[in-house]
């Protein structure tokens, strides 16, 4: 696919950054949490605290780890708390770090 | 601490998330809205003095315009397999499923679930068809979201056939 021209991109950025405002979480190697970003709507109540093991402290990330391909995407994900949203997780070659990023859906939020 | 993914599959309004709502918040609803996606819900259980906490991820049910996505089964330790007992169709898409779950997730425990036994005057699901798949060495539990007949039973067997297989 032919990349995407700059101001393309950046309106995306732009667009996913404030609308749909994504939680994200970095894990290290050990799947223990590293660094993270909760908005008040997001899917996990509380934490995660630092250190911890990720499907401790989010427990809807129970037996995905660790990925056995690059990317693993759960789309319209809910729970008691917050928004559904769509689960994306990666790894980032750069470093052996796993991450994930939810992006809150609220097309599928109904009742 | 220890804590189990399992899964709820199987044909739409078969009553996967009523089972699940009658299971964690003894509640029910006549009320039909149709899962999207999946809704994770957790409850722990004490299985021979051993704390555990079961991960159960109810997901959209199977229908002519929407296959269940594999990709949720990541993780899973077993499953529920759930079909209607009123509409006997609903036993083959669990059967599929079945085959399909194995293919991508290998041999892991479940249970076979025949739901709206308060129904079963109604049933197009027969006796015939139940010992079918006990003598494919399946277990069968018959359940009513609405009365909540079996539904404790089916998700401690699953539990104990999870532990039971470490
Ligand atoms: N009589 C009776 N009705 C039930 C029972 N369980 C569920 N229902 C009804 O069946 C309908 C479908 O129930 P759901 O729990 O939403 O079914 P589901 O399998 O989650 O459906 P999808 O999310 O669309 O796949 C609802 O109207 C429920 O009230 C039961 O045990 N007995
Ligand atoms: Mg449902």
């Amino acid at each position: 696919m032919a990349e995407l021209p700059s101001d393309i991109v950046s309106y995306l950025h732009h667009l996913a950054s404030t609308q749909r405002k994504p939680a994200w979480m970095r894990s290290t190697g050990r799947e223990q949490a590293a660094q993270c970003r909760r908005p008040p709507d997001s899917l996990w109540p509380d934490g995660p605290d630092r250190g911890k093991q990720v499907g401790d402290q989010v427990y809807f990330l129970e037996g995905l780890f660790p990925l056995e391909s690059e990317r693993l995407i759960l789309p319209a994900i809910q729970t008691d708390s917050g928004l559904p949203a769509d689960l994306h997780i990666f790894i980032l070659r750069m470093a052996i770090t796993c991450s994930f990023l939810m992006l809150p859906n609220r097309s599928c939020n109904r009742d | 601490m220890i804590q189990k993914k399992i899964c709820l599959l199987g044909a739409f309004a078969v009553g996967k998330t009523s089972l699940v709502a009658r299971y964690v918040k003894s509640i029910y609803s006549d009320q039909y809205l149709t899962t999207v996606g999946v809704k994770v819900d957790k409850k722990s259980i004490t299985l021979n003095d051993q704390e555990i906490t079961l991960i159960v991820w109810d997901l959209a049910g199977e229908d002519e315009f929407q296959k269940v996505q594999m990709a949720y089964l990541r993780g899973t330790s077993g499953y529920l397999l759930v079909a209607d007992g009123t509409r006997g169709n609903t036993l083959e898409t669990a059967r599929m499923l079945s085959q399909r779950t194995s293919e991508t997730v290998g041999q892991i425990p479940f249970i076979l679930l025949l739901n709206k036994v308060d129904l079963i005057d109604e049933w197009e699901i027969d006796q015939r068809a139940i010992e079918e798949c006990e003598a494919q060495g399946w277990t069968v539990i018959k359940t009513s979201a609405m009365t909540g007949e079996g539904v404790e039973e089916s998700f401690t067997r699953l539990a104990e056939m999870i532990v039971s297989m470490q």
